[in-house]
């Protein structure tokens, strides 16, 4: 056939689902991530405080090994939500921006430098299957050091406790899955909002840092100044910290975090989700001016 | 005109005589561009950003006390205490402190990554005039940005006290006094902090290692030991405030340095950090496929 008469034909094969699409961006997306051996080691180490939390639970209940280590059963403190919160939340929770710092800033911005967009968009995948691709995969890495360990230690608590352990402490499971989620969701969204905007990976990483940073201290001055809990609104960590109290039914230690509402604290991470959505819906473009 | 012309026309560039007065022209000259670069360019749109969120805090507590009411500051002492809160938390903590991690850190690095920097490497200039130029061109962006939002925020506490106030503290000094010390600290911060920054800029790759690394050290800075707090700038610039801040119940007490010391403490630092960035700049080989 001659070259003028190939003429445009649509594709007439089977589609693939369109999960699978974005399967695809969340595969190499996560083989981009370990590429850095500094990374990995990093994603190892996390682990750490998992595993020494579930010695600590074995060791609570081995009267042998508490002998061994003199420990009188009445020095034992209470496992309960205070206990996952303070031992389990707040180190896995630091944990958790450290590895979206380290990898959520960077995993938009090499797209749009390089102009690459179109070519992902051209494709049949869709803007919002683009970012849930990259989207999962941070969920996955915070997920797999998070909650998911997590239920597994309160499950492991509950089989090594008196029966009706859990049934008692059923907000503490709750707990663990909400916190981390609200958490990790936020902070995933609004790195990759920074990633959108700034161009340079270790700019973005920096800026990322940087808008934590200056919310926690805007959040302490407004608060030193017109009191009440409107400095929280700009200070996610003060959003976690007042979700997480509230759940896992624990006191804080914060004046400012103590004041503000549940349903406050979940607004500041459904806005700030929304606004970090809204931004990358409007930078990620299926057509670039190529520069 | 042929090649002949040409040949006749050319007549070589007047040989400059090296030496002081060589060098500072070079100097003027690289002044001149980075400090366009460092405020007219889209780079610095997050420094006009950091620099804009101390004024807005206070302009919204002038507002409420003028239009509603209901006055943020009960006296003319008590505004000023809050402002030493301000200044000491959000504008020297957060603002002077990510606004110079900005401005220096893009002095180079920035370079490197527009891969714009070899323009300056190849040109017959002396490394450590370039150093110094770059330094001084980011120390005087950053003081005109920061100490302009220093300077804003203090007149914006005079607003709900009226004229009359603000000339009765002019008057007496106190207003003069005050807003001269802050606007000393202000420029010992963004000299301290910027040497270090720009150094650092060089040293790393990411230059999000040490901004967080020095964040991080900052922050504990009072309940460290005093053989170690001397390492900090914050310990520097503190004994300068107007207003003596209290730094919790966990806070290592220690006298503050005298006036003399932290100034040529910052001065001397900066020396230091622009002698090791020269040094640096001297060995420099850029290869732009490695960044």
């Amino acid at each position: 056939m001659a070259i003028f008469q190939k003429a445009y034909q649509g594709y007439e094969g089977d589609l693939t689902p369109p999960w699978q699409r974005l399967a695809v961006v969340f595969r190499y997306a996560l083989a981009d991530v370990f590429q850095s051996r500094l990374f990995l080691a990093f994603y190892l180490f996390s682990f750490l405080p998992l595993l020494v939390l579930f010695c600590v639970l074995y060791t609570y209940y081995n009267v042998e090994l508490l002998l061994q280590f003199e420990i009188a059963t009445d020095d034992l403190f209470p496992i309960n939500g205070e206990f996952f919160m303070y031992f389990l939340f707040y180190p896995q929770s630091m944990v958790i921006f450290v590895l979206i710092l380290a990898v959520g800033p960077i995993m938009i911005s090499p797209d749009l430098r390089n102009n690459a967009m179109p070519l992902y968009l051209s494709r049949p995948l869709s803007k919002s299957g683009y970012i849930i691709g990259k989207l999962l995969v941070l969920l996955l890495l915070c997920s797999l050091v998070s909650w998911i360990p997590g239920v597994l230690l309160i499950l492991f608590q509950a089989y090594l406790a008196e029966p009706g352990w859990l049934a008692d402490n059923i907000h503490i499971l709750v707990a663990t899955i909400v916190t981390f989620l609200c958490w990790m969701v936020s902070l995933s969204l609004l790195a990759f909002a920074v990633s959108a905007f700034v161009k340079w990976k270790a700019m973005a990483r920096m800026v990322f840092f940087g808008v934590i940073f200056i919310g926690s201290a805007l959040g302490e001055v407004i608060y030193g100044l017109f009191g009440g809990w409107a400095g929280s609104l700009v200070d996610l960590s003060a959003a976690v910290e007042v979700v997480a109290s509230t759940l896992f039914m624990t006191g804080t230690v914060n004046d400012r975090v103590e004041i503000m509402p549940l349903s406050v604290g979940f607004a500041v991470f459904a806005i700030v989700s929304a606004l970090a959505a809204a931004a990358l819906a409007r930078r990620i473009r299926a057509y670039q001016v190529v520069s | 005109m042929n090649a002949g012309d040409f040949a006749a026309d050319y007549q070589p560039a007047p040989a400059l005589a090296t030496g002081p007065s060589l060098w500072l022209r070079q100097l003027l000259a690289i002044l001149r561009i980075e400090f366009a670069k460092a405020l007219f360019s889209r780079r610095a749109i997050s420094s006009y950003g950091l620099a804009a969120i101390p004024v807005l805090v206070l302009a919204v507590a002038a507002w409420e006390s003028i239009d509603q009411g209901d006055p943020v500051f009960e006296s003319i002492e008590s505004a000023r205490q809050n402002f030493g809160i301000v200044f000491s938390s959000l504008i020297m903590g957060s603002v002077i402190y990510l606004g110079s991690a900005l401005i220096f850190t893009t002095l180079f690095r920035g370079e490197i990554l527009d891969r714009s920097v070899h323009y300056y490497l190849l040109s017959p200039v002396r490394r450590e005039v370039l150093a110094v130029g770059k330094f001084l061109a980011g120390l005087s962006s950053a003081f005109l940005l920061f100490g302009g939002s220093a300077m804003l925020c203090f007149l914006l506490l005079y607003v709900p006290f009226g004229m009359t106030q603000f000339v009765t503290d002019l008057g007496n000094g106190i207003a003069l006094s005050q807003i001269g010390m802050y606007l000393g600290v202000t420029f010992l911060a963004c000299l301290g902090y910027g040497s270090v920054f720009m150094a650092t800029g060089l040293l790393f790759r990411n230059p999000l290692i040490p901004v967080a690394v020095i964040a991080g050290w900052e922050l504990i800075h009072f309940i460290l030991p005093p053989a170690l707090k001397v390492f900090s700038v914050i310990y520097y610039l503190k004994g300068l405030m107007p207003i003596p801040l209290t730094e919790g119940p966990l806070a290592v007490l220690v006298a503050p340095p005298p006036v003399w010391v932290s100034i040529f403490g910052m001065l001397l630092l900066s020396i230091a950090m622009l002698a090791i960035a020269a040094q640096l700049l001297r060995r420099m080989e850029v290869k732009y496929t490695d960044e």
